[in-house]
């Protein structure tokens, strides 16, 4: 069957979690430089529920995911004057949440790794924890920077642009992620192609 | 053979394009193309579709979570332990004026020959005879330890918790939550005693199910 393109092409899919709430995060991220610890919360707040669910997918540590996150947010309050809007705030803050999340994993590369972030998927209703432990199991036949890209691209609807200058690397890189993740999550996940053998 | 060659690039350009319109960010001319394209291919068509299905199967908004707060209290804890976010800007300038060149350098001298005599004075001592105002040792107000307990903790057991550990609380809440703590001193116990108090009060508020979260207020400074 061919897919019909919807009536808002921009938009194929359901709506993202990212907030289009950019100008707030900014307007929150001006207090939070100016040391306004109640715009800190809020910010953190905001993000938090994210953040934890990118870092506990990617890493499948959840040992380093509140470490991770909270790293991250304690340079978010460093830096918060340094932030120019040359990105989005959300661009910003999960660049800086990916590269704790890398530097965590680099000072603890002993640890046990999750089968497929139950710890996130623990916080969800059944239908949609079955869902992520199907997802996860596709997902961790992937590298950590696959993993990433694809979460970065489907769960919080980053750009490709975007997941360049939050992963450190160039758009080709990128794309080359991506292309290897979905040839290699076409093999572990036949679901995907239609087949409902083992579909949740 | 042509004709082969571009239909592969036209291909390999869609399918590398699908994803970006999948997750809405690819641009309007981009999202024209890859439509134009899988209305007429099967093979592109089909690749959409199972991208379409792994993006709504990976999407969903986070469920809203309740070890935000604690976690937040964490990094507020650590955030009023450690230095001010100032403390690396220099609020001074070092150029000094050259009148008070000879003052300061004066002032050096004296610092350095009572230095000496207090040296000679204390060598062999592997502990400071004396401590400052600021140590928080030597306050009987100052904070050891920050804590968040359960909203849920009852008044009257909190008072427990805080009189089997021989503690008060000095401020707090923060609108983080959290409260500072400080030792009931007796005045027959050794100051000394406070930086293995502390750990030790720490290990038993962390074991208190009420607690949510204990932490040393500030490290001790090192025995000079």
């Amino acid at each position: 069957m061919t897919p019909t393109q919807p009536a808002n092409a921009e938009s194929p899919g359901p709506a993202s979690p990212l907030p289009d709430g950019d100008d707030r995060d900014a307007a929150l991220l001006q207090r939070i430089a100016a040391g306004d610890r109640a715009a800190f919360q809020a910010l953190y707040e905001r993000y938090f529920g994210r953040l934890r669910r990118f870092l506990a997918r990617t890493s499948r540590r959840p040992e380093v995911v509140e470490d991770a996150v909270n790293d991250a947010f304690w340079v978010v309050w460093q830096k918060a004057a340094d932030f120019r809007g040359g990105s989005r705030v959300s661009t910003w803050i999960f660049g800086i949440a990916y590269r704790c999340a890398l530097k965590a994993l680099r000072s603890n590369p002993a640890g046990p790794a999750s089968s497929h972030g139950r710890e996130e998927a623990a916080h969800e209703p059944a239908i949609e924890q079955e869902r992520a432990e199907w997802v996860g199991r596709g997902l961790a036949q992937l590298s950590l920077e696959q993993r990433s890209t694809l979460e970065l691209a489907y769960y919080l609807g980053h750009s490709c642009e975007e997941i360049a200058q939050i992963m450190d690397c160039s758009v080709g890189t990128v794309k080359a992620r991506m292309f290897h993740a979905r040839v290699k999550l076409r093999n572990v996940l036949p679901q995907l192609g239609g087949c409902t053998h083992g579909e949740p | 053979m042509r004709d082969s060659d571009d239909r592969f690039a036209d291909h390999r350009e869609i399918w590398e394009r699908i994803p970006w319109v999948v997750n809405g960010t690819a641009s309007a001319e981009q999202n024209a193309r890859v439509w134009d394209h899988v209305a007429r291919c099967g093979d592109c068509a089909a690749e959409l579709q199972v991208q379409t299905r792994l993006r709504a199967a990976m999407g969903g908004e986070p469920a809203l979570d309740e070890q935000a707060g604690a976690a937040f209290a964490k990094l507020a804890a650590r955030l009023d332990a450690g230095p001010p976010r100032s403390a690396a800007v220099p609020t001074r300038s070092t150029n000094r004026r050259p009148g008070l060149l000879a003052l300061a350098a004066a002032e050096a001298l004296v610092i350095v020959a009572l230095g000496a005599g207090l040296g000679a004075r204390y060598v062999g001592s592997e502990a400071p005879v004396y401590r400052t105002l600021a140590d928080p040792a030597t306050r009987p107000d100052a904070a050891t330890i920050r804590a968040v307990f359960d909203p849920g903790l009852r008044i009257e057991d909190l008072r427990a918790l805080l009189a089997d550990a021989h503690l008060r609380i000095t401020e707090g809440p923060s609108t983080a939550g959290v409260f500072s703590l400080a030792p009931v001193r007796d005045g027959a116990a050794p100051a000394d005693a406070a930086a293995t108090d502390t750990e030790r009060l720490i290990a038993a508020l962390r074991a208190h199910p009420g607690v949510r979260f204990a932490e040393p207020a500030a490290t001790p400074a090192p025995p000079r």
